[in-house]
């Protein structure tokens, strides 16, 4: 049997930053889908999964360079 | 790679700590507040618990853990959320519950199981409220075809899951190559999307006495309002933390496709 393998701190970020950024995509298209969704989410909710989706994505391409 | 043992001396169900289920019900619970998917029609949303952390439930720790974990999430997410929740125990096993145990169920294992129970569903759906009782019951006739056509994804996840039943599970395993295991993890997700939508909606449906047009509106545009945003994010999700939990070596609970 091989040894364990034990993730670094860039792995984390990249797999978290990729669970983040799938959130944001996700919350950020269906509010801005129609006026009705929109209404529902309000500016924060436009706003601000639109900034999740950004650290999002941030955290992905950072934590993807600096694990390699 | 070396993976943790049985925690054999600590409590279990189902092989899967105790811990770990109270952890999931508590995410479940405490993420219903916080608003994922909204409905493209206004008035509501699918949380957070129950686009990551149920699907999520049923894949690491199978069915019927997974029920348990769900059915502890719905019941916190119903009294601390109750707009998400307004069938209220009912809600706490559709929106709940039912997540983990059909993103369980779709595992190869559970097929003797998952087959009869799924098409029971669609036998529910298609009759019930709207042909039988009917008018007798209050219900308008839902015009036909069109109303059982309507429930086309359920029709197609449910092919799809007889034509993967043989190697789906091998593609989502360990040994399998990125590519295979992202592209079961989207069949994977689809099938289980389109099999739990059945019970979630035809009993919203049934009980807030929806007319039979609205149900068909409402599930021709499932395809891109509720099953394909549910589907990516499940399956990027699914992705990262099976990934890093095969990495890090975690126990992997039996009923699970970890």
């Amino acid at each position: 049997m091989s040894e364990k393998v034990k993730p670094g701190i860039w792995s984390w970020v990249f797999w978290i930053g990729l669970i983040i950024l799938a959130y944001g995509l996700v919350t950020f298209s269906t509010a801005i889908a129609s006026p009705e969704a929109a209404e529902t989410a309000g500016a924060i909710g436009i706003y601000g999964s639109l900034t999740v989706f950004v650290i999002g994505l941030i955290m992905t391409l950072i934590g993807y360079l600096k694990k390699k | 790679m070396s993976v943790t043992p049985t925690p054999k001396r600590k409590a279990a169900i189902f092989g899967v700590p105790l811990a770990w289920i109270a952890a999931f019900g508590a995410l479940i619970g405490v993420f219903s507040i916080v608003p994922m998917i909204f409905y493209i029609f206004g008035g509501g949303f699918l949380s957070a618990g129950m686009i990551v952390f149920s699907p999520l439930a049923g894949i690491i720790m199978g069915p019927w853990a997974g029920y348990i974990a769900g059915l502890i999430g719905g019941l916190i997410g119903m009294l601390i959320s109750p707009a998400s929740y307004p069938l209220g125990f009912i809600d706490a096993n559709l929106s709940g519950a039912f997540i983990p145990l059909y993103w369980g169920l779709v595992k190869k294992n559970y097929w003797k199981f998952m087959i009869p129970w799924w098409i029971l569903w669609i036998l529910v759906a298609i009759v019930w409220p709207y042909h039988i009782p009917g008018p007798a019951g209050g219900y308008k006739e839902a015009p036909e075809p069109y109303y059982t056509l309507s429930w086309s994804w359920t029709y197609i996840g449910f092919a799809l899951y007889l034509a993967t039943l043989k190697f789906l599970n091998d593609w989502i395993s360990e040994k399998s190559t990125t590519t295979k295991k992202i592209a079961g993890l989207l069949i994977y997700n689809f099938i289980a999307n389109t099999a739990w939508m059945v019970p979630w909606k035809i009993i919203y449906f049934a009980l807030l006495m929806y007319p039979p047009e609205t149900v068909i509106a409402d599930n021709i545009i499932s395809w891109w309002a509720y099953t394909l945003p549910m589907v990516v994010a499940t399956t990027i999700i699914a992705y990262a933390v099976v990934e890093a939990m095969r990495k890090s070596g975690m126990y992997r609970p039996p009923g699970g496709v970890v």
